[in-house]
């Protein structure tokens, strides 16, 4: 139950703030700044989000990189057409005879 | 607010939705506008305090549990700015003086026939911080105890305690040097 008294501290209160609002500008600025953090906020959090990559996906990943790299590393001679004539094994070596015949640049005169 | 529009507008909120925005700041903007004036007495702090406390909410409004009305949220930030910015005047502020209670419970009891508005009002502003802001929040907002406990974070008891010591010293500043007329 309010006395008088309240009631006057009350309407002292109601009157002091009779003419105070917020202004528009402020609420544009408040509005600005918001929009302007949240975009960088937005950034940040797909900058810095967690992803779940599962551990099979990442093993077959990398057993793929590793066989491409090996792969690279043990390529053979495409030049060599080995149908083309005959390999004569000497030892452990092979020599390959072939019906072609390279010609050098300063033999073709 | 009804409850149901209020989630409403928080989800709007969390999905950082300008409407949301907007309805907040036409909603609170004015009355907080008013409750800081009240407490801070300076039309430019209280302008600061509330452009920090909307962005606070906008930028805070994740980490908001519900568990209190979003009003009540909104308010507690508020106040705590309003803290903030007390402290940072160059005067200092009073302590809460809770040695020298005195209960005024006798005098309470409607021994004044009129009171002079204009001596209370300047003893209003020249109030201490730490009663003003729950005499505000009480008479003005129109807050329960409860609510005004759950925004300060203080105890009701503490805050029954602010209130009546507040009104108090208004009563014997309002005898010492007020117009009053006594029974």
């Amino acid at each position: 139950m309010k006395d008088k008294f309240d009631l006057e501290l009350k309407f002292i209160m109601d009157e002091e703030t009779k003419n105070v609002f917020m202004p528009d500008e402020l609420k544009n600025r408040i509005m600005e700044d918001t929009k302007g953090k949240i975009l960088k906020e937005k950034i940040s959090v797909f900058l810095n989000r967690y992803i779940e990559i599962p551990l099979p996906a990442i093993l077959g990943g990398l057993a793929a990189v590793m066989i491409i790299n090996l792969m690279s590393l043990v390529k053979l001679n495409k030049d060599i057409n080995y149908s083309d004539g005959k390999v004569i094994k000497v030892g452990y070596s092979e020599i390959i005879v072939r019906n072609v015949k390279d010609v050098d640049l300063h033999e073709k005169d | 607010m009804e409850r149901y529009v209020e989630k409403e507008l928080i989800k709007k909120l969390k999905m950082g939705k300008e409407e949301g925005y907007q309805i907040v700041l036409d909603t609170y903007g004015d009355r907080l506008m008013k409750t800081c004036y009240l407490i801070l007495n300076d039309e430019r702090e209280c302008e600061d305090v509330v452009q920090e406390t909307f962005l606070r909410v906008f930028k805070n409004i994740h980490s908001f549990n519900e568990k209190s009305s979003l009003y009540t949220w909104i308010y507690r930030i508020a106040i705590n700015l309003c803290k903030d910015s007390l402290r940072k005047r160059t005067f200092n502020l009073p302590f809460d003086d809770g040695l020298e209670i005195k209960t005024l419970e006798s005098v309470e009891d409607g021994i004044f026939d009129r009171i002079d508005r204009k001596v209370l009002r300047q003893e209003l502003l020249k109030l201490s911080p730490i009663y003003k802001e729950v005499l505000v929040l009480f008479y003005f907002e129109g807050l329960s105890i409860k609510e005004i406990s759950e925004i300060s974070g203080e105890k009701e008891g503490t805050i029954k305690s602010k209130l009546s010591r507040g009104r108090n010293k208004l009563k014997e500043s309002l005898l010492k040097g007020g117009d009053f007329v006594e029974r």
